[in-house]
C-alpha cells in the first residue's frame, strides 16, 4: 500500500499507466514495476521455477530472484527483467512468467505436490524408462517446462552500441563510499569515471533514514551529485552496471540507455556495452542483505528488511498493513522504527539472539526463530518459537535480515577467492585479487555510513569526512532453523532448499563445486547473490567444517545479465564483418551480378544476361566466352605485396619453396609457400619489376595470413636484412583479360602490338593506358592466352568499363567466380580447396618445385617420413562415369565394396559440370598418381550423392598448355 | 586514345555527413607514398614515430607516408605508391571523441594535433591522425563504404543520445 511519507524518488503528481498481463495498471513516476504493484497491494509477482510456488519480490534491487517479468512484445520482447529495477513508463507492457493459466491459478503448481520426486538431480534418477520415451515424451515435456521467461523468436528490433571509456580512476558504485571517493579524487583533478547501477547517485542513502550532517541521505547525495556534475574531469554514468573485471585494468559494463523509456529517438541504442580502461579502480558496490532459512520462507511478502526500508523511503510503499521483522543483527531493528514512523503496524520483532535488548516499541521475541508461515498467495501469519513455546504472529509481510554479504564478485573475476571474517560473518575480498582494484565501504565489510564515507575519502586521496552514524556490526550467525519440518529455501530462483543441499551431501557431492552443479544452487540469473553463503553454511554444517574451509565457487562475469545483442553492438547482421568492394563493384551491380563472399571481399559470381534464369546458364556462357573469344574478370582481391630492397631476393628464396633468385626483371614465376611444418600454406606468383623490386600475389582469403608471415620473417627471423614488404592490394585495380582474342583486345586498348618477344608467357612490365601508368602481366589462370592488367585503383571503374565494352565488341564480356572455377578445374589449377592445410607439395605433384639447392621455410619438415610416397593422398582428376555429377566433399571408396571409415581412399576437393567435358572434379586419392584409369566411387551420404568416376590426370584439357603459351 | 576517369572510393556515400554538431567529410588523397627505411638506413625526410612530420605521417612499424614525391631513396628505403590504396575521412566538431569511442579503442584524449595512431576501427585497421578540431581517419580503399557506414552510424547514435 502507498503511505504518505517517504517516496523520495516519486513525483506524486504524475501517474504512469502500464499494462500487466494485458490489464491496465497505474503507478507514479519514479516507481519501479514491483514498487507500483506493491503500492497497489499486489505482492504476488511470479511463480517459482520448479515447483511453481507463488512468489513476490524479495529485494528492491538487481539481486532480485523472484519478481521477474517479460517486457514488450515481438522483436522488442525481453524476458527475465527484474521488476525491482525496471522503471515504469507510459505504455510499458509487462507480463508475469512461468505459469500455465493465470498467475493466481497456475496449473503447473501441481509440481509442488510432487516435490518429493523433483528434488535436486531428479533427472538423473527418473525418466529412464522406457528408453524410447526419452526423446519422444520426456524431453519435450521437460523442455517446455524448463526456463523462466521466453524469447519471442522474432528478430530483435533494437539496436545496441558498444563503446570504450578511459579514465585514471574508475569508481564502481555511488553510495557514501563511492561518492566521497569520486568527490575527493575529482576535486584533486584526477580523471574520474563514476559508474552507478541505479538511476541516480547515492546507493542506499535514499533507502535509509540515516542523516549525513544535517541533511537526509538523499538530499546529501543529490548535493554531491551536483558538484560532481560541475567538475569537467569527472564523468558520471548512471543506469550502468559494471559486469566484469578483465585484464589490463579493463572492465565491462552494461548501460541501460533506453530501457526506462517508452520511445527512444531514431538511431539511439537501447543499451550500450562499455569497455572501460582504468588506471586504477575502486569497488564501492555495497553489500546484499542475506535471508534466513525457515519452513516456507519463500511466500510472497517475505523480503529483505533492507528492501522493506527501501520501498518505504524511495517509493512511499509498505508491502502490507502489518509487518513483522526477523533478524540476527542490530541493523534489522531500524526497520521497526522506520515503519512505525510511517504509520505502519509492526506486529513483532523476532531476534535469534539471546540477551539482546532492542530499542523498539513493539512485541519482541529474543532467542527466537520463525518455524512456520502460512498463506498460499501471500503471507498471512507465522509461528515463532522461543524458550516459552510457539506463538502465532499476524503479518502479511516479514522483513528478514540474516546479515550482509559484501559484493565481492568483481574482485574474484580473475580466479581470486574471498576470505571469511568471523566478526561480520561474511566474505570479503583479498587485496590485489584484481590488480589495481580496491574494495571499500560495505563492499569491504565496513557497514556503517561513517566508515563508508571515511573509506571513500581515503581512497580518493584524503580530506575531510562528513559526520554520519557509525553503528557497530552486532551479528550472531544464524543460517537456518533446525528441529522443524518443512522445506526451507536457499535459492529462490532455482527452487533449491536446505533439503536439496543435504541430499547432495548424502549422495557424496560434497565439494562446493559439486553441490552447486548437483543442486543448481546459485546458477540462475541472480547467480546466487542471496543464496551462495547460505548454501555454504549448510554444507559446512553437514561436513562438520567451518565456512571458510568449504570455500566458494568461482565468480564469473557478467555480474548481472547482459543482452547478447549488446555484446555484438552494431557488428551484427549485415555488419558482422566489414565489406570489401572491388573497383568493378558498381559495374557488376549495374549488370545484376550475384555475389560471393571471399573473406571480406564481395566478388561477382556470375552476370545474368537475356533469358538466363540459372547461374549455370550464365557460367556456361561465360566459360564459352573465355575459351572462344575473350573474358574480363576483376582479380583485384588477390593479395599483392610489394617487396623491395637489396635483400629482397633472399627473403623471397626463404619464403618460396622454389628458387626466386634466378628470376629476371620483367618475368613472373609461379611459386609455393610452405608452412614451418612443411605443408603448403599458399600458392601464387612472384613478378620481378626491377632490380630490387618484386610484387608477389597471394590467394584472396590468405592475403592477411601471408602478409603476417612475411612480416614475421622480416621482423623476427631476419631483422638485419635490408628488405621491406608492404601491401598494395588496394592500390592496384587488376583485371584478367583471357581468351583467344585477349591480345587483340589489349592491343586495341594500348594502341600497340603485344608481340611474343616483348611480352612472352610469364612476362611483365609497365604500360600506358592513355595517360595512366599501369602494369601488364602475361599470366593465365584459365588456361587460355591471357593477361592481367593493373592500374591505380582510382581508375579501376573506368578501366573495367573500357575492357568490358571492348570484350563485348569481340564477342565476349565479363565473367565471374563460377565461370572462373569451371575454367580452372578444367585445367587442373589448384586453389585453397586443394591447399586445405593438410597437403604437401608432393601431394600436389609439385614436389620438384621445392628447390633442392636452397633452404626455405618448411623445407626440412617437408622431407619428413610420412609426407611422401604411395600412402599419401595425391592430387588427381576425377571424371564421372555415366550419369550424375560429383560434389566436393564426397569421399572416395572402392567400387562394389561396403564403404567403411578404414576403406576411405580420399575425397573430392573441387567439382563442377564443365560445358564441354561434363561432370569432372579434382580430388585426392591414396597413391592417386599410380591409379589413373581406375574407377572409384564418390559417396556423399549427407547429400545423397553416389557416383562412379574414373581417376585421371588433373589437367583435363590442353595438357601441354599450348593455348596459354602461344 | 583511351581516357580513363578517376572515381572516388566514396562515390555513392553521403558526404559530407552532418549530425549532432559533427561533420564527416572526405579528405581526398591526391598522391601518397609509403617510405620504409631499410635496417640501419638514414632517410633524408622528417620521420617521427607516432607523429606527423613535415609532409610525413607515421603509418606503423618502420613505415611512414609522405604526401610529396620522395627523392630517390634506392638502397635506403622501400618506396611504394599508396595514393589509391588508402582513403581518408575527416571527423570534426565538438565531441568527436564520443563518436570515435564507439568504434575505436584508443583514448581520444591521446589523439591531439599531429599524433598518429595505428589502430582498429570497427574490425578494420585504420590510421588516425589528430587534427586538433577532430581526427583524420585513414583506411584501405576497399573498406571505404564500411568505414563510412560505421562512422555515420556512430554519429547518428551519439546525436540521438544527445536528444534523450
Amino acid at each position: 500500500m502507498r503511505v504518505e511519507t517517504g517516496g523520495n524518488r516519486l513525483n506524486r503528481d504524475r501517474a504512469v499507466r502500464f499494462t500487466l498481463n494485458g490489464v491496465s495498471r497505474a503507478g507514479l513516476a519514479g516507481d519501479t514495476l514491483s514498487a507500483a504493484l506493491l503500492a497497489d497491494g499486489q505482492v504476488l509477482q511470479g511463480r517459482s521455477f520448479k515447483y511453481h510456488r507463488p512468489r513476490g519480490p524479495v529485494t528492491a534491487g538487481s539481486e532480485e530472484p523472484n519478481a521477474l517479468f517479460t517486457l514488450g512484445q515481438g522483436g522488442a520482447q525481453m524476458p527475465n527483467m527484474r521488476g525491482t529495477t525496471q522503471e515504469i513508463f507510459d505504455g510499458l507492457q509487462a507480463a508475469t512468467q512461468n505459469h500455465v493459466g493465470s498467475l493466481r491459478h497456475d496449473a503447473m503448481a501441481v509440481n509442488d505436490l510432487f516435490s518429493r520426486f523433483l528434488s535436486a538431480g531428479f533427472y538423473y534418477k527418473t525418466f529412464m524408462w522406457p528408453r524410447a520415451f526419452w526423446e519422444r515424451v520426456y524431453e519435450p515435456i521437460i523442455r517446455a517446462a524448463a526456463g523462466l521467461g521466453a524469447l519471442s523468436g522474432e528478430d530483435s528490433v533494437e539496436r545496441y552500441d558498444r563503446a570504450w571509456a578511459h579514465c585514471d580512476l574508475l569508481i564502481i558504485g555511488s553510495g557514501p563510499a563511492g561518492l566521497m571517493a569520486a568527490l575527493t579524487a575529482g576535486r584533486r583533478g584526477e580523471r574520474v569515471l563514476l559508474v552507478e547501477e541505479d538511476m541516480r547517485l547515492g546507493g542506499r542513502l535514499d533507502a535509509e533514514s540515516f542523516a549525513i550532517g544535517d541533511d537526509t541521505g538523499a538530499v546529501w547525495a543529490a548535493g554531491i551529485a551536483a558538484e560532481l556534475a560541475s567538475l569537467p574531469n569527472v564523468r558520471v554514468m548512471t543506469r550502468t552496471t559494471v559486469t566484469g573485471a578483465y585484464d589490463g585494468g579493463t572492465y565491462g559494463a552494461y548501460e541501460r540507455v533506453g530501457e526506462h523509456l517508452g520511445t527512444i529517438p531514431d538511431g539511439a541504442p537501447r543499451g550500450c556495452f562499455w569497455r572501460i580502461v582504468a588506471g586504477r579502480a575502486i569497488l564501492a558496490g555495497g553489500a546484499h542483505e542475506r535471508m534466513i532459512g525457515f519452513p516456507n520462507n519463500d511466500r510472497p511478502g517475505i523480503m529483505q528488511a533492507s528492501a522493506v526500508r527501501a520501498y518505504l523511503h524511495r517509493y512511499g510503499v509498505a508491502p502490507a498493513r502489518r509487518i513483522a521483522v526477523f533478524g540476527n543483527n542490530d541493523n534489522a531493528w531500524r526497520t521497526v522504527t522506520d515503519l512505525q514512523a510511517a504509520g505502519v503496524e509492526v506486529t513483532a520483532l523476532i531476534d535469534t539472539r539471546d540477551g539482546v535488548t532492542p530499542t523498539v516499541d513493539c512485541p519482541v521475541y529474543t532467542g527466537a526463530q520463525v518455524v512456520e508461515t502460512r498463506g498460499r498467495l501471500g503471507l498471512r501469519n507465522l509461528d515463532v518459537r522461543d524458550a516459552n513455546g510457539v506463538h502465532r504472529v499476524e503479518a502479511e509481510c516479514l522483513a528478514v535480515s540474516g546479515g550482509w554479504n559484501p559484493s565481492v564478485h568483481l574482485t574474484c573475476h580473475m580466479n581470486g577467492r574471498p576470505i571469511w571474517r568471523d566478526d561480520i560473518a561474511a566474505f570479503v575480498s583479498v587485496a590485489g585479487s584484481v590488480p589495481n582494484l580496491q574494495a571499500i565501504g560495505a563492499a569491504n565489510g565496513d557497514f556503517s555510513t561513517a566508515a563508508a564515507l571515511r573509506a571513500g575519502v581515503e581512497a580518493g586521496g584524503g580530506g575531510e569526512v562528513p559526520k554520519a552514524e557509525d553503528g557497530p556490526v552486532n551479528i550472531t550467525p544464524f543460517w537456518h532453523v533446525t528441529g522443524v519440518k518443512g522445506r526451507q529455501w536457499l535459492d529462490f530462483q532455482n527452487d533449491v532448499t536446505v533439503k536439496d543441499v543435504t541430499l547432495a551431501h548424502r549422495e557424496n557431492f560434497r565439494s562446493v563445486e559439486h553441490m552447486k552443479r548437483y543442486t543448481t544452487l546459485g546458477m540462475a540469473t541472480d547467480q546466487g547473490k542471496l543464496s551462495n553463503v547460505g548454501g555454504l553454511a549448510v554444507l559446512a554444517e553437514l561436513a562438520g567444517r567451518e565456512i571458510p574451509d568449504v570455500g566458494t565457487t568461482t565468480f564469473r562475469p557478467p555480474y548481472t545479465p547482459v543482452p547478447v545483442a549488446a555484446l555484438a553492438g552494431r557488428t551484427a547482421r549485415g555488419q558482422f564483418q566489414p565489406h570489401r568492394l572491388t573497383p568493378s563493384d558498381g559495374l557488376s551491380r549495374e549488370r545484376n551480378a550475384s555475389f560471393v563472399e571471399a573473406g571480406q571481399w564481395h566478388r561477382a559470381a556470375w552476370f545474368p544476361e537475356g533469358e538466363e534464369t540459372t547461374w549455370k546458364q550464365s557460367a556456361d556462357r561465360e566459360v564459352g566466352w573465355v575459351r572462344n573469344a575473350v573474358g574480363v574478370c576483376d582479380v583485384t582481391t588477390l593479395g599483392k605485396i610489394d617487396v623491395q630492397g637489396p635483400d629482397a631476393v633472399r627473403l623471397l628464396d626463404l619464403i618460396y619453396a622454389g628458387k626466386m633468385s634466378t628470376l629476371k626483371p620483367g618475368k613472373v614465376r609461379y611459386g609455393l609457400m610452405l608452412r614451418e611444418d612443411g605443408l603448403v600454406m599458399d600458392d601464387g606468383t612472384c613478378a620481378r619489376l626491377g632490380d630490387d623490386r618484386y610484387v608477389i600475389t597471394t590467394t584472396t582469403a590468405a592475403a592477411g595470413e601471408v602478409m603476417a608471415h612475411v612480416e614475421f620473417c622480416t621482423q623476427a627471423l631476419h631483422p638485419e636484412w635490408q628488405v621491406s614488404a608492404v601491401s598494395v592490394t588496394d592500390q592496384w585495380a587488376q583485371f584478367a583479360v583471357a581468351g583467344p582474342q585477349s591480345s587483340a583486345l589489349l592491343q586495341g586498348l594500348l594502341g600497340h602490338e603485344l608481340t611474343d618477344a616483348e611480352w612472352p608467357f610469364m612476362g611483365c612490365g609497365p604500360v600506358q593506358i592513355g595517360g595512366v601508368a599501369g602494369r601488364l602481366f602475361r599470366i593465365s589462370f584459365s588456361g587460355e592466352m591471357a593477361y592481367e592488367i593493373a592500374v591505380p585503383a582510382r581508375y579501376g571503374d573506368a578501366l573495367a568499363r573500357e575492357l568490358t565494352a571492348r570484350a563485348q565488341a569481340l564477342g565476349g564480356g565479363l565473367y565471374g567466380m563460377e565461370a572462373l572455377n569451371i575454367l580452372r578445374v578444367e585445367k587442373g589449377f589448384i586453389t585453397h580447396a586443394e591447399i586445405d592445410g593438410r597437403i604437401s607439395a608432393d601431394d600436389l605433384g609439385m614436389g620438384r618445385m621445392v628447390s633442392p639447392s636452397k633452404d626455405c621455410i618448411g623445407k626440412v619438415m617437408s622431407q619428413r617420413d610420412g609426407l611422401h610416397g604411395p600412402q599419401r593422398k595425391q592430387l588427381v582428376g576425377l571424371r564421372a562415369v555415366g550419369e550424375g555429377r560429383l560434389l566436393s566433399g564426397a569421399h572416395l571408396f572402392d567400387v562394389g565394396v561396403e564403404p567403411a571409415p578404414d576403406a576411405d581412399w580420399g575425397h573430392v576437393s573441387s567439382a563442377c559440370v564443365s560445358p564441354s567435358l561434363g561432370a569432372i572434379a579434382l580430388g585426392f586419392v591414396v597413391n592417386g598418381r599410380a591409379r589413373h584409369g581406375e574407377q572409384i566411387r564418390a559417396l556423399d551420404l549427407l547429400r545423397g550423392n553416389d557416383v562412379i568416376c574414373e581417376i585421371c590426370d588433373p589437367v583435363f584439357m590442353d595438357p601441354e598448355g599450348g593455348r596459354m603459351r602461344g | 586514345m583511351v581516357d580513363l576517369i578517376e572515381k572516388s572510393a566514396f562515390s555513392g556515400a553521403e558526404l559530407p555527413f552532418v549530425a549532432g554538431g559533427l561533420t564527416l567529410d572526405e579528405a581526398p588523397i591526391d598522391a601518397l607514398w609509403s617510405v620504409s627505411p631499410y635496417a640501419g638506413a638514414q632517410v633524408p625526410l622528417d620521420l617521427q614515430v607516432g607523429r606527423c612530420g613535415q609532409n610525413t605521417i607515421w603509418a606503423g612499424a618502420d613505415m611512414w607516408f609522405t604526401t610529396q614525391a620522395p627523392p630517390d631513396l634506392t638502397g635506403i628505403a622501400a618506396v611504394t605508391e599508396q595514393g589509391d590504396g588508402w582513403v581518408a575521412l575527416d571527423l570534426t566538431g565538438d565531441g568527436w571523441g564520443h563518436v570515435l569511442a564507439r568504434i575505436c579503442p584508443v583514448d581520444p584524449m591521446l589523439i591531439s594535433q599531429g599524433v598518429c595512431v595505428r589502430t582498429d576501427l570497427g574490425h578494420m585497421f585504420a590510421l588516425i591522425i589528430g587534427l586538433g578540431r577532430g581526427v583524420r581517419i585513414m583506411g584501405m580503399r576497399s573498406f571505404a563504404h564500411s568505414l563510412h557506414h560505421e562512422l555515420v552510424e556512430a554519429m547518428q547514435s551519439q546525436a540521438a543520445r544527445q536528444r534523450m
